[in-house]
């Protein structure tokens, strides 16, 4: 039986994902968790030996833009959904 | 209803008001939408000015467009410029794109009326509307039972009358679930045959955004309007579509393929006979059965969900509240800050998603889950274009079962996750594909899946059984 | 002593705009958050535009750095968070960067090129006296190449003329422009005699880079002295005090999760495009310097001076074309850049062209001014923009012949029968006096060379 991953994977990922969940809820979604990713491991029966891993749906290249100049947005624009002070963004403290 | 591309005919013609169309319409809204709660934003004042727009170029011989005068609901995880686009999520719930999404754009510049931002599951995820911030959505072909998800609102409105036209988005069945749970048509495009361009994204390799109508000539017109190749979009493809124009019932020689992989285990009986049914009505207006195989059909599903989470953990990564979006105080270290503004405004299935998908992607894990998952993908492709050197286009059924009570399968996440098993191996593979009712009554979906850039020959099947009916 | 350094730089590119959307580069001195739109700014909804004129660039600077080619690349997502970075995550290059396994040879040393890549810059956070921080996103989404180093280069100034170098070298491209702020930065790896690691972060200036390092080595060596291990870490250079210092220990441990970039298609190359480009490179620095020691015959250290940018040597080659070389070489090199950094103006920007110069030189080679005239020209073409002629005829700049020289020289003693006297003692500085008011007299316009012989034989005369 696989190892499968405790509360504090959860908790480090969580951490890693940077959201809050709270410690009541911690080990349903645990639960949950492992179920899924037991399933996911339903993969581990394929064998791809033969393929590379799809990254190229439409099989493009080479789409480009031209090196152009084009109008910004104005201060109140981007500002709408923002905390604005002085016309920077308002962030929460970073430790410098 | 009258369909769309006679409503822009007659609009055009200067036979009908759109204002007048318009206003029946929201009429309609304003009567039913709170037993359904199909929508999240109305846009009504807007709407009928813009419809008088219309009715003034009408009457200087202005050619308003191929949408002239015709409402469309837009599933609210599209942008619309200056009107709310939450997601169905409280992380957006206040939240104005500076921009239209490039579907918006095609929409007014054919002379179409944005009605309504519609409900959806939380960031398009989920196959029943449940989990919305803005609260449930009712299926008005059955009452108490779900709509299908997560482009729940648009098939919700469009079945109750309050447009003919709504567009929503699909990832792994977005559209065409619940199409199939409200007796609707539903296309999911070739990937990369619409510009993603305003779609917020769930999971970018995957997302498409695509037609819920009444009829199929309908989801044609739509298609045409919303598709092509968007400087905005470098995974747009060159496509020009002229399916409504091109469009006939005619499939003497058109051959279908039937996979055994897509019947029997998990299928519920009702749906199974629904659609075998379907299948002999093709047969007897004039196409060829074939039987072939897509033997990693049954693995899609996990692949799916690898990938899908994966890119979604970090597509969801720009919500921190600083820019736009929920936020709370800020007078606390950043890493806090974040955490608590992401964890107290995403949902349940979205953080359950988000944490999944950073799993995922995680080192140690890239090679076991993601990147096996896109290898699995590969095969899988291979398999379908295999299948597609014999037979023209697939049919299966959209759905597992019927629609299902709210609230039956809210506990059960897996489960909810494996009511996409038909719908995913086509969102793998960027294949169209279109859900269309088996009949009448049922609320029993029928897909039918074509080659990339094949969506003509898939509308012509569709519109072949529609007329049948 | 054994020291290895490696060094990871980032160069802002010099495109018109951002790497993935329409925004203007040129952000320095416009406020905050007027360089930005919904792709640079992470709205949702939006996607990556890839700038075609970046990977013209990225290809130029491998080529002019001696590194294989990718044929096929592609973007990966670095997923992190913090507050600069819009989109929680950077558009990067992972395992398909743009070039390998270049060198650059600096100081006779060869410096293995690892890798360069191309990724976008992120917003700029700014720490004010308030409980929360800003943030600026103009420079979000700038394009910057990453260009990383194996741990080849043996000093701290090596480490500096390695950065000076690069810098040479893309700014010829013209991919690159140093003198803005903050476009190059750097963070640099060092250990002594196989020791650990140590990461120094935030270095953002040449000197800078040279200072850190040199502060490393001696923090290093004192650990050793007392007998102390060397940890490995990531130490933080400060400018200010020029000195590096402990980030905190409570670091997460960062989990990129790198995954290719599914908004981007793959971006390919050939020989053929490759080839093409590599015809249209400039030619390099180094290899100008080694051909105008050649081809012109002038020293290397006049080399180094001339070639400090492209216009400067654009310039004294066409000079040299029509002039005698090494007069066009000392006169660019000695004069003329004294004076155009004097007035601090660039080359291209000064009133001074080839014809000018060349002019000016021709005349002095004829003998028509002197060395002071010949300045003073300069001076005048610089400041008011006249033509060398006009110059000459205005200010009677034309030099004085033998003869008039003699004339004038005979009045200078006559009018100084102190000195002559002086002479008569032995004080032979009184040539050095009588030279000097014979330039007064004459206005410099009498060749000093001349003038001094013409006084020693006329005071010998009259003895």
């Amino acid at each position: 039986m696989k190892k499968g991953i405790n509360k504090s994977d959860v908790e480090k990922i969580a951490s890693l994902a940077k959201i809050n969940i709270e410690d009541k809820k911690l080990d349903k979604l645990k639960t949950q968790l492992n179920d899924i990713l037991e399933y996911f491991s339903k993969l581990d029966e394929v064998d791809t030996e033969d393929y590379g891993p799809k990254f190229d749906i439409s099989e493009l290249s080479n789409v480009f833009r031209k090196d152009r100049i084009k109008e910004s947005l104005t201060i109140d624009e981007v500002m709408e959904g923002g905390k604005n002070k002085d016309n920077y963004f308002k962030s929460p403290r970073v430790e410098k | 209803m009258m369909q769309a591309w006679k409503t822009a005919e007659l609009v055009k013609n200067g036979d009908i008001s759109a204002k007048e169309n318009i206003l029946r319409y929201i009429d309609i809204i304003k009567k039913k939408d709170e037993d359904f709660n199909a929508f999240i934003t109305l846009n009504n004042g807007q709407a009928v000015n813009r419809a008088k727009q219309i009715d003034e170029m009408v009457s200087e011989g202005i050619d308003p467009g191929k949408l002239a005068g015709v409402p469309v609901v837009i599933k609210d995880n599209i942008s619309t410029k200056g009107m709310r686009t939450t997601c169905g999520s409280k992380m957006l719930k206040d939240y104005k794109p500076v921009f239209n999404a490039h579907v918006v754009k095609r929409i007014i510049e054919e002379g179409g009326i944005v009605i309504g931002k519609s409900n959806c599951d939380e960031f398009a995820m989920g196959s029943s509307n449940e989990t919305s911030y803005f609260g449930v959505v009712n299926n008005p072909e059955k009452p108490n039972f779900v709509p299908g998800g997560s482009s729940g609102g648009s098939a919700a409105a469009v079945a109750y009358g309050a447009s003919p036209v709504a567009l929503g988005s699909d990832t792994g069945g977005s559209i065409r679930c619940p199409a199939a749970f409200c007796g609707l048509v539903g296309l999911k495009p070739t990937y990369g045959a619409v510009s993603r361009y305003g779609l917020i994204s769930h999971a970018s390799s995957l997302d498409q955004i695509g037609p819920i109508t009444n009829k199929v000539k309908d989801a044609a017109l739509m298609f045409d309007v919303i598709s092509g190749k968007d400087d905005k979009d470098q995974t747009s493809i060159e496509y020009t579509s002229n399916s409504l124009e091109n469009i006939k019932s005619d499939i003497s020689n058109i051959t279908l393929g039937v996979a055994a992989e897509f019947f029997g285990k998990g299928i519920d009986n009702r749906v199974e006979n629904k659609v075998k049914n379907s299948i002999s009505l093709l047969e007897d207006l004039g196409s060829n059965i074939e039987k072939v195989k897509i033997p990693t059909a049954e693995y899609s599903l996990p692949a799916y969900y690898v990938i899908s989470t994966g890119e979604a953990s970090s597509n969801l990564a720009r919500f921190d509240g600083i820019r736009y979006g929920y936020s709370e105080e800020i007078n606390k270290n950043w890493k806090s800050v974040f955490s608590e503004n992401r964890g107290n405004s995403f949902g349940d299935e979205v953080i359950r998603r988000i944490i999944l998908g950073t799993f995922a992607l995680s080192a140690g894990f890239y090679g076991k889950y993601y990147k096996k998952a896109m290898e699995v993908r590969s095969k899988l492709i291979d398999e379908f274009n295999q299948a597609f050197n014999k037979v023209d286009a697939i049919i299966l059924p959209t759905m597992p079962y019927p629609p299902f009570k709210i609230g039956e399968k809210k506990d059960d996440p897996l489960a909810l996750y494996k009511s996409d098993m038909l719908t995913v191996p086509m969102s793998l593979a960027g294949l169209p594909s279109i859900s269309i009712p088996c009949d009448k009554n049922s609320l029993i979906g029928m897909q039918i899946t074509g080659k990339m850039k094949e969506e003509e020959k898939i509308l012509n099947i569709a519109l072949a059984h529609e007329e049948a009916l | 002593m054994d020291v290895l350094i490696g060094l990871e730089i980032h160069v802002q590119l010099k495109t018109k705009s951002k790497l993935f959307c329409g925004c203007s580069t040129d952000y320095r001195d416009s406020p905050p958050n007027t360089h930005t739109c919904p792709t640079c700014l992470g709205h949702p909804g939006t996607l990556p535009k890839l700038n075609k004129r970046v990977i013209d660039f990225g290809i130029k600077a491998g080529l002019a750095f001696n590194c294989d080619i990718s044929k096929k690349m592609r973007f990966h997502r670095k997923n992190y968070f913090y507050p600069d970075l819009p989109k929680g995550y950077q558009i990067t290059q992972y395992d398909t960067p743009l070039a390998k396994k270049g060198k650059i040879r600096v100081n006779g040393n060869e410096v293995r090129v690892r890798r360069i890549h191309i990724e976008e810059d992120p917003g700029r956070l700014v720490h004010k006296k308030h409980r929360f921080s800003l943030v600026d996103y103009n420079r979000s989404g700038i394009p910057l190449l990453e260009i990383v180093t194996e741990p080849d280069i043996s000093s701290p100034e090596e480490a500096k003329k390695l950065l000076l170098k690069i810098r040479e070298t893309l700014e010829y491209l013209e991919i690159f422009d140093g003198s803005l702020d903050g476009s190059m930065r750097c963070d640099a790896n060092i250990s002594l005699k196989g020791g650990k690691r140590v990461e120094v972060k935030n270095i953002s200036s040449y000197k800078g880079a040279q200072k850190a390092l040199a502060y490393e080595i001696t923090r290093q060596k004192n650990l050793i002295r007392r007998g102390k291990d060397v940890e490995r870490e990531t130490r933080h250079f400060d400018e200010a005090q020029e000195i590096t210092t402990a980030m905190r220990k409570k670091e997460e441990e960062h989990d990129y999760r790198y995954f290719p970039e599914p908004d981007l298609p793959l971006v390919k190359t050939n020989e053929k495009k490759i080839k093409k480009i590599k015809e249209s490179l400039p030619e390099l620095p180094e290899e100008k310097r080694e051909r105008f020691v050649k081809e012109f015959g002038i020293t290397s250290d006049q080399a180094v001076s001339l070639t400090s940018s492209l216009d400067f040597a654009n310039f004294f080659e066409e000079v040299a074309e029509s002039v005698d070389p090494e007069l066009a070489a000392s006169w660019s090199t000695d004069v003329l850049k004294g004076e155009l950094n004097y007035r601090d103006v660039h080359i291209s920007e000064s009133n001074i062209g080839v014809g000018e110069m060349i002019d000016i030189l021709n005349y002095l080679s004829a003998d028509k001014i002197t060395e002071k005239g010949a300045t003073h020209i300069i001076r005048k073409v610089l400041d008011n923009n006249e033509k060398p002629s006009e110059i000459m005829k205005k200010d009677d700049l034309r030099s004085i012949d033998e003869k008039n020289i003699k004339k004038i020289v005979k009045k200078v003693i006559d009018e100084n029968q102190d000195a002559v006297d002086d002479y008569k003692k032995g004080k032979k500085e009184v040539v050095n006096y009588l030279v000097g008011q014979v330039m007064k007299e004459t206005k410099g316009r009498a060749k000093p060379d001349i003038t001094n012989q013409v006084v020693k034989d006329m005071l010998e005369e009259n003895l």
